[in-house]
């Protein structure tokens, strides 16, 4: 960002555009790097963090484990419309 | 009138801007919210109407013919994104069940809308660059405001195709300046370059926007999920203005860049007839036969997607844009009447495209199903919302008393090949039966799985009515002047002046004002 300040005074348009488009590439890059998470999250297997019966049992379960927020409005997923009809207004069988 | 140096051209995307941004800083009540959006949206409406009746064959500029230039084509395009920008705030008010994230979506909202018209009112293939990213930047979050995992992966999609396209174009754009020195687009600076570089560049640059256009085969990596999975007020700028706007950008830069290239137009050509026929024959598979089988779905669950559909179509109607374009370039003595026809489409395909969304989105909000084998009808429940969705879906089936009827009569010329015209009555009639077939599941659809609703389908609100109504009424306005205009039988008046005007905005697409090389 700074760059791009500093070649718009300087008045060298190259250089201005070569700024502009690594601000632009490093956006991308934030995007991405807190998209991907969301796409391709991690699960963690609660029953695994267990020690032969020395540690404490897992505390927690499967679905508290992990669960992300929709990437950058940072409010939870809304499952209910995962078959494309909201589950809490309409039941659907076979 | 002329040139001429003025601040109005800057009312538009400040003001809309503006909007966005202060109204969350002011209130959270959803009604101030929208009140002060509605009202900017309303001041730039005005401000633009005004020089959409006043340019004639001039332009308005700020700073200088370089920066924001509104002529009467830029004028006609930002004109249309205003009025569905309106309609889709409108139509949000309503549609959010989670009200504080209204502030946020209104954000981004007029800063997508801002982008898009600074993408039409520009020479200055930088600032269109620009534009171009901020647009991506702003959209591709719209995308995850339904908040499924499904939009989280549209999402993505459309990031990293929107990527690919914007460095294809900073590509081209390295190479104009390399080639004229300048990143102006004016017919002045390309009148000296090579022959085979301008061919090159306008191919560069025709890849490039055709990404963000969504033609063939480009579009269908991330056009269906995008336009599916997003809000449905977004759904409509995706189709009715953003694809749009990219293909009126291209149509800008490779009209100036005027490469002499039968090659070049067969490819567009090409490209823009594939994208015609593969849309819409998926658009066909997707509302009889599924995702499973037309494919580019992000859900899980195999879907007969009532948005998908609409999708596809756009993936269709984008390529008329670069068929329209390929023949311009095939015959340059009539690029000025393919340009119009751009114009034309721009307007037929913009309205249909985002009443159908906008109508779609009732039609879910009302039977909280966006899957047609499971829509068990809704007959009365969405009133006259169902005979506004017929209007779109006529309407892009090209059918006489609609505005479809413009691109039909364009293709039906003398100056299009038989085998062009088939092709666009195929696409066409694949879209009519998509569109009766769809509205039949809406009106009288029998799941063949048990389906239950926990209760009575709920009346939609009104807001989320009004935008289908409004268009529904212009397409029909429109349409039964041209088509009674056109034939001798009533209008013609009104039909010449509507011709006339759309030949001066249409050399305005290629020039900053008509008649006017620089």
């Amino acid at each position: 960002m700074g760059g791009v300040v500093v070649a718009s005074v300087i008045g060298d348009f190259i250089l201005l555009f070569a700024f502009v488009e690594i601000t632009s590439v490093a956006m991308f890059f934030i995007l991405t790097l807190s998209l991907i998470p969301a796409f391709f999250p991690d699960k963690v297997k609660a029953e695994a963090i267990f020690y032969c019966g020395l540690g404490k049992e897992p505390y927690i379960s499967d679905e508290e484990v992990y669960r992300p927020n929709v990437p950058l409005l940072n409010v939870p997923y809304d499952t209910n419309w995962d078959n494309y009809y909201d589950k809490r207004a309409v039941k659907v069988e076979g | 009138m002329a040139m001429e140096i003025s601040l109005l051209p800057l009312v538009a995307p400040l003001v809309i801007l503006l909007g966005g941004l202060v109204s969350p800083l002011v209130s959270k009540k959803e009604k101030l919210l929208f009140t002060i959006n509605f009202v900017c949206f309303a001041v730039a409406l005005v401000a633009n109407t005004w020089m959409l009746l006043k340019l004639g064959g001039g332009a308005l500029f700020y700073p200088n013919e370089y920066g924001v230039l509104v002529n009467s084509a830029s004028a006609f395009v930002v004109e249309i994104t205003l009025v569905l920008g309106l309609l889709g705030a409108i139509y949000s008010l309503r549609y959010f069940e989670d009200r504080n994230i209204l502030g946020p979506f209104y954000l981004l909202y007029s800063l997508f809308l801002t982008s898009l018209i600074l993408m039409a009112v520009s020479f200055n293939i930088l600032m269109i660059y620009v534009a171009f990213e901020a647009s991506t930047i702003s959209g591709g979050i719209l995308i995850l405001f339904t908040k499924r995992r499904s939009a989280t992966k549209a999402a993505v999609r459309f990031f990293i195709m929107s990527v690919i396209g914007a460095l294809t174009i900073l590509v081209g754009i390295l190479y104009q300046n390399s080639l004229t020195g300048t990143f102006l687009l004016t017919k002045g600076a390309f009148a000296a370059i090579g022959a085979a570089d301008a061919v090159v560049l306008a191919s560069i640059y025709a890849i490039g926007f055709g990404i963000k256009v969504g033609v063939f085969p480009f579009g269908l990596l991330w056009l269906p999920s995008a336009h599916s999975e997003a809000p449905t007020a977004v759904s409509a700028i995706l189709s009715g203005v953003m694809v749009q706007i990219a293909a009126f950008a291209v149509s800008r830069v490779i009209g100036i860049i005027s490469p002499i290239s039968d090659l070049l137009a067969y490819m567009l050509i090409g490209l823009g007839g594939l994208s015609v026929i593969t849309g819409a024959a998926l658009a066909a598979v997707e509302a009889t036969a599924g995702s499973k089988w037309s494919r580019f779905h992000v859900g899980s669950a195999n879907i007969r997607g009532i948005k998908r559909i609409w999708a596809f179509s756009t993936s269709s109607e984008v390529g008329v844009f670069y068929l329209l374009l390929g023949l311009g370039l095939l015959v340059p003595s009539l690029l000025p009447v393919f340009m119009m026809g751009i114009l034309l489409h721009f307007l037929n395909h913009g309205l249909s495209k985002a009443l159908l969304f906008f109508d779609s989105g009732v039609v879910i909000e009302t039977s909280h199903v966006a899957d047609l084998s499971v829509l068990r009808g809704l007959g009365s429940s969405i009133g006259v919302n169902a005979l506004t969705y017929l209007v779109g879906g006529l309407s892009l089936s090209l059918i006489p008393f609609t505005l479809g009827y413009t691109t039909f009569r364009e293709f039906t010329s003398g100056n299009v090949s038989m085998g062009i015209t088939a092709l666009i009555l195929t696409a066409a009639a694949f879209i009519l039966f998509t569109t009766l077939y769809s509205f039949r599941c809406i009106m009288s659809g029998k799941p063949k799985m048990k389906v239950v609703s926990a209760g009575e389908h709920e009346k939609a609100s009104a807001l989320l009515r009004i935008p289908g109504v409004v268009l529904a009424l212009c397409i029909l306005t429109l349409g039964i002047i041209v088509t009674l205009g056109a034939n001798g039988i009533a209008f013609q008046g009104y039909y010449l002046n509507i011709e006339e005007w759309f030949q001066v905005a249409a050399e305005t697409i290629v020039a900053p004002f008509a008649g006017g090389l620089v």
